[in-house]
């Protein structure tokens, strides 16, 4: 029979391996969600890869403290995602020297006629363009929604707006980005 | 004919079905703009693609190991704790006095031991046979200053000693069109005074390509709220580039907005849209990130000191005290006490999430003027005095004429404030 020292160290086994398999299910299921959250905030797929590495890293070293009891995982983890994206617009240019060789590339998938691929590059520069016209506010709703997914009680608890605010801002802010849309084409 | 509200439910519906997978139509009697503003969600929705399967492996793999490192170091302190008691318990006799005899030699023993190691049984070395030992450009902590252009004043910086880097798990791609701002830091310029920068695009290939569009669109935006600000590069034409040769966009702000207005005070950033390279029948999109920042300075220059406030603000369960303020010209930051902090709370009393997650809004105003946002602060939790330390550093600057500042914290994890705080700064 196993002493108290031993039943100690299968205990810390078995905590571990909880543990691991609980955050690999939560990564599986948030890492697209983070990834195309931050993806739709900066313009950069490698900047992008960074902050969600980052946020996961963040995650994982406050894990154990991490209460469903709280706030649901989803809260948290876009909680902790929201700060790193703010953080590296705001610390980037005051504390480090800018450096633009963070430039990456987005390979064609080669399926598409060129025409038609111009035309859609045409399409997201515009639309990219939109975006970053937008409020932080807006931006961010337009993340938590078409980035992440998210529905409108996960988007209030993670802004601090209610449910119904949620809903009619990105109503507006969708409409608006239409029309910006819209103006940018024709312009 | 539909009103507002319920075209913005339908809307609604319309668009989590959308997102959740399903061939969504905006219906036949949906007016116009309910109608094109689903078509633009479904549009807006294939913007990005998620994560590259290489990547979340990667990522994936990193973290789980990490954690199993973690894990298997305590468990080994654990079972290691184990087996020396249970060593001590087998060897010790079980007389308390004798246990008492033996520890007392044993730490004797370890203090004779520690004393010899450290050398206090021998004559101390002088400057040169120190000198001596030390091989020929040996450096025992290499200590390497980061780079950067523009260095806080009255901010401590500290530089540890570098360690070996990690070695990458993918070699870094090569890129085909390097782009490098110049100047690369930060930017201070003077109110009203012409911001002028260069974005210099190079080939790194040896074949030759073109870049379209050239000049690509690039905005400023302010930095706190990433508001749109001026457009000062409108996309248009393209360049070839033959191998290895370099193309300058040159970009100069009069520092006005879009309706010619002068912006106020503060930092702003600069935004680069994307580019395409074509080379034979071969096309790639390069994403430029964000470029340089820019600090607008005040006219009459900016208020340098550091004020110490200390004054607590207790709004339902939380007091905030404002602890104090430090202004340079190139910025503000508040530093912030939050009681109580992260811990083991009283039955029903508050709480604030784990470090890095307290969801925190506030906003900053000089002489009333119009609020801006403050933004995500840095966070410290401190066990031991159940506190959280909130700081925002990244402020804008306060002009050297300013006679108030005030910092409001609106909201705290769940509760609601605001903890307002109104300093004096004559």
């Amino acid at each position: 029979m196993p002493d108290a020292q031993e039943k100690a160290r299968v205990s810390t086994v078995n905590e571990a391996a909880i543990m691991k398999e609980t955050f690999a299910e939560f990564y599986e299921e948030f890492l697209p969600k983070v990834f195309r959250y931050i993806r739709y905030r900066v313009n950069a797929v490698q900047v992008t890869e960074d902050l969600t590495s980052e946020v996961f890293e963040k995650a994982l070293t406050n894990f154990a403290r991490f209460s469903s009891e709280r706030a649901s995982f989803s809260t948290w983890i876009f909680t902790i995602a929201r700060n790193t994206v703010i953080d590296y617009y705001r610390g980037r240019g005051r504390h480090s020297a800018v450096s633009l060789e963070e430039a990456e590339v987005d390979v064609p998938s080669g399926e598409t006629p060129p025409d038609e691929e111009l035309e859609k590059r045409e399409e997201k520069e515009r639309l990219q363009v939109c975006l970053a016209r937008l409020t932080q506010q807006e931006q961010e709703l337009v993340s938590l929604k078409f980035g992440s997914g998210l529905n409108n009680r996960q988007i209030a608890d993670i802004t601090g707006l209610s449910e119904s605010n949620v809903g009619t801002r990105l109503y507006r802010t969708v409409r608006k980005l239409r029309d910006m849309f819209a103006e940018a084409e024709h312009a | 004919m539909r009103n507002r509200r319920n075209e913005g439910q339908e809307f609604l519906e319309k668009l989590n079905r959308l997102l959740a997978g399903e061939d969504v139509g905006a219906g036949e009697d949906a007016d116009e703009d309910l109608r094109t503003a689903v078509e633009f969600s479904r549009r807006l929705s294939g913007l990005y693609p998620g994560p590259s399967p290489e990547f979340s492996q990667r990522l994936r793999s990193r973290l789980l190991s990490r954690l199993s490192q973690e894990k298997q170091a305590a468990a080994g302190e654990r079972a290691g704790k184990g087996w020396l008691r249970r060593l001590l318990a087998r060897v010790l006799p079980e007389s308390p006095v004798w246990r008492t005899a033996i520890g007392t030699a044993v730490v004797a023993v370890l203090v004779v031991a520690v004393a010899w190691q450290t050398g206090m049984f021998t004559a101390a070395p002088t400057v040169e046979e120190t000198l001596s030992k030390s091989a020929p450009g040996e450096v025992g902590v290499a200590a390497v200053m980061e780079e950067g252009q523009v260095e806080k004043r009255g901010e401590i910086r500290q530089f540890e000693a570098t360690e070996e880097a990690p070695v990458p798990l993918v070699a870094p791609q090569a890129l085909p069109l390097g782009v490098q701002a110049s100047p690369a830091g930060p930017i201070v310029s003077g109110y009203g005074q012409e911001v002028s920068f260069d974005l210099v695009f190079t080939n790194t290939t040896q074949e030759t390509i073109t870049v379209a569009p050239f000049p690509p669109a690039a905005i400023i935006v302010s930095s706190a709220g990433l508001a749109h600000v001026r457009t000062v590069s409108e996309a248009g034409g393209e360049a070839t580039l033959p191998a290895s040769a370099t193309v300058t966009q040159s970009i100069v702000w009069d520092q006005t907005d879009d309706s010619g207005d002068q912006v106020a005070p503060g930092w702003y950033t600069v935004l680069v849209g994307s580019v395409n390279l074509t080379t034979g029948d071969e096309s790639l999109a390069i994403e430029v990130p964000a470029g340089p920042q820019v600090l607008v300075e005040y006219p009459q220059g900016a208020l340098e000191a550091s004020v110490e406030v200390h004054q607590p603000e207790m709004v339902g369960e939380f007091t905030v005290i404002l602890e104090r303020l430090e202004l340079s010209n190139l910025g503000c930051a508040v530093y912030t006490t939050i009681s109580p902090g992260y811990g083991a709370p009283e039955e029903g009393g508050p709480r604030l999430p784990a470090s890095g997650t307290v969801q925190v809004s506030a906003w900053y105003s000089v002489d009333g003027g119009p609020p801006r946002e403050a933004g995500s602060p840095c966070e410290l939790f401190s066990e031991d005095e159940n506190v959280t330390r909130l700081s925002w550093e990244c402020l804008d600057p306060v002009p050297s004429d300013a006679q108030l500042f005030t910092f409001t914290l609106t909201r705290i994890g769940e509760s609601e404030g605001p903890w307002e705080f109104r300093i004096p700064l004559r």
